[in-house]
């Protein structure tokens, strides 16, 4: 553990990684205390400063209804990063257990449950998940189903793969000479052996998550105002560029952080990962 | 004589695939005793491994393969057992281990934790340190001192040689009666697996286990088995104590396959083994002559 921290902090563009995330959880988790204007993530209205450019003590500027762009962010971040992790607590574990399943017992249930996962995996993820919040409503409890029902069948293939080689190991076959169950060697067995690839799959999927999550409520279908969102206000600054520039700007930035952030350490942890085995 | 410890039948195997089905195995019978040593030596697809699998139940489970014929072990049909009492008998009364070592324990743990999961299929409730003390015991009984350094390494950390004398201790551990050896010590080289088997035989003999070993290395069969069954495309050509059946080989494919063993004083390769008809012969079993059993 202790090493895999010394590598990563030797690479730069990790270091980088790191310090992007570091600085978007602290900024995501103290909020009420680093945002200069708390009450600006809810419904609240100042026509005196409605559209203001970046100046003190308004440093990314104001909205259409006054409302502070950088508070907002930061709330918007407590929200992005809530969502990422609902959506991998729950599709990692279904996922991984498909996965496993399916590579270790074989036959129908494995043909079954991965013709399954190639339906899932055919249909375009963000036309997957904008037909499910068309047919729901769009609030942030579904924008998350829609987002983990298209994000599961990716680690049931990255598993099941892995999986598949595994249990050709010697030590799976001893472990069924001598008794062992079935759940056992799935579970104790083959799914440690799974983990450097999972984890790198989930640092790098947080971003993405995160970046998903913006794209569906830029279309109007995830997270309802006056809940503030990247995309969203992405999404409501658009209409006034260029000349009310940020507007869009300072959200965009921060997704790009985010998105950025997760993928640079995703990318260190592979090489990490990957050279320990 | 008392009940055998392994008793195989007229054992018949076949697998049924898209094209119709292939014989692998064309009514093998053999035997084992009570801490008796067999080999069965035949070359690469001849059925060693697949009759060892029969044996811990392994292939039952495929259904492609068409198993007919009898195993018993100590005098029970593994065919008639439950469920329940075939589990219990994988990893307790018979154990195996494996041609590589090191990929037979997972990468993930260290030692002692397997040790400890092998330890618990015969005594449920083993606390942690009296799993390790016992560990160690059997680990100093295959010659090696410092257990507990072992016990806390991974196996990526220790040598082939050590790994498999790990092996040997686990699957002893829990005091089989028979133990399966496929082809152990095959990715070892020379001088570690001829150290390893003798550490075997005499772990074995003070177990009193029996074993089936499983090779294609005469050599290492001459040395280390009482009786020796050759195998050829699923069936058994020939039997005996190993000291006849090396001394006056009766079987043509017996005698062609120890003329296939290169010699270290050179000559060259040998020919490969030629398909002759006259390999298919009826089996030869010195046993029968000498009155031996």
């Amino acid at each position: 553990m202790l090493r895999t921290f010394k590598i990563l902090a030797s690479n730069p563009l990790s270091l980088v990684g790191i310090a992007l995330i570091a600085a978007v959880v602290f900024s995501a988790a103290f909020a009420d205390f680093i945002a200069p204007f708390p009450e600006h993530r809810g419904a609240v209205v100042d026509f005196v400063n409605f559209n203001r450019a970046p100046e003190w003590p308004y440093i990314m500027g104001t909205d259409l209804v006054g409302r502070d762009i950088f508070s907002r962010i930061i709330y918007a971040y407590r929200i992005s990063l809530f969502l990422g992790v609902v959506v991998l607590g729950i599709a990692v574990p279904v996922g991984v257990t498909v996965g496993l399943v399916a590579g270790y017992v074989g036959g129908r249930t494995e043909f079954a449950l991965m013709r399954l996962t190639d339906v899932f995996l055919s249909v375009p993820p963000l036309v997957l998940a904008m037909s499910i919040m068309g047919v729901l409503e769009p609030t942030l409890t579904n924008g998350m189903l829609a987002v983990t029902t298209m994000w599961w069948p990716w680690y049931t293939r990255l598993v099941y793969n892995i999986t598949r080689s595994e249990k050709e190991e010697g030590y799976v076959l001893a472990a069924e000479v001598i008794g062992a169950s079935r759940l056992h060697i799935i579970f104790r067995e083959i799914l440690p052996n799974c983990f450097p690839a999972i984890i790198t799959k989930m640092t790098l999927d947080l971003g993405f998550v995160i970046l998903i999550a913006s794209s569906l409520s830029f279309l109007g279908l995830g997270v309802q105002p006056p809940t503030p969102d990247l995309g969203s206000m992405v999404a409501d600054g658009a209409r006034y560029l260029p000349d009310s520039w940020w507007l869009t700007v300072f959200p965009g930035l921060a997704i790009l952080a985010a998105v950025f952030g997760f993928n640079l350490v995703g990318d260190a942890m592979r090489e990490v990962l990957g050279a320990e085995q | 004589m008392s009940v055998p410890v392994l008793r195989i039948d007229n054992l018949h195997l076949s697998f049924r695939n898209w094209a119709g089905t292939t014989d692998v195995l064309h009514g093998i019978s053999l035997s084992i005793d009570r801490g008796e040593r067999v080999a069965l030596v035949g070359e690469s697809g001849s059925g060693k491994s697949v009759t060892a699998r029969i044996i811990v139940g392994l292939l039952q489970m495929l259904k492609s393969a068409r198993i007919s014929g009898t195993v018993e072990f100590e005098g029970e049909d593994i065919a008639r057992m439950t469920s329940k009492q075939a589990t219990d008998l994988r990893g307790r009364r018979i154990s195996m281990i494996f041609q590589d070592p090191t990929s037979s324990l997972n990468p993930v743990y260290r030692i002692g934790s397997q040790f400890h999961d092998v330890l618990r299929r015969s005594d449920r409730k083993i606390a942690s340190e009296a799993a390790s003390a016992k560990a160690a015991e059997l680990l100093d009984e295959v010659a090696i001192p410092d257990g507990r350094r072992v016990l806390e390494s991974y196996s990526f950390q220790l040598s082939g040689g050590m790994n498999q004398r790990v092996m040997i201790a686990m699957a002893l551990a829990n005091e089989p009666s028979l133990l399966i050896a496929d082809e152990p010590g095959t990715a070892l080289d020379v001088t570690v697996q001829a150290k390893t088997l003798n550490l075997m035989r005499q772990v074995v003999a003070a177990h009193g286990t029996a074993v089936l070993f499983i090779s294609h290395n005469l050599g290492v069969v001459r040395e280390f088995a009482d009786r020796v069954y050759v195998i050829y495309k699923g069936r058994i050509v020939e039997h005996g104590p190993a000291d006849t059946v090396f001394a006056e080989p009766g079987h043509p494919y017996t005698r062609a396959l120890m003329a296939a063993v290169p010699k270290l004083t050179g000559g060259g390769i040998p020919d490969a083994i030629s398909e002759e008809g006259d390999f298919l012969r009826p089996m030869v079993d010195h046993a029968d002559a000498e009155g031996a059993r």
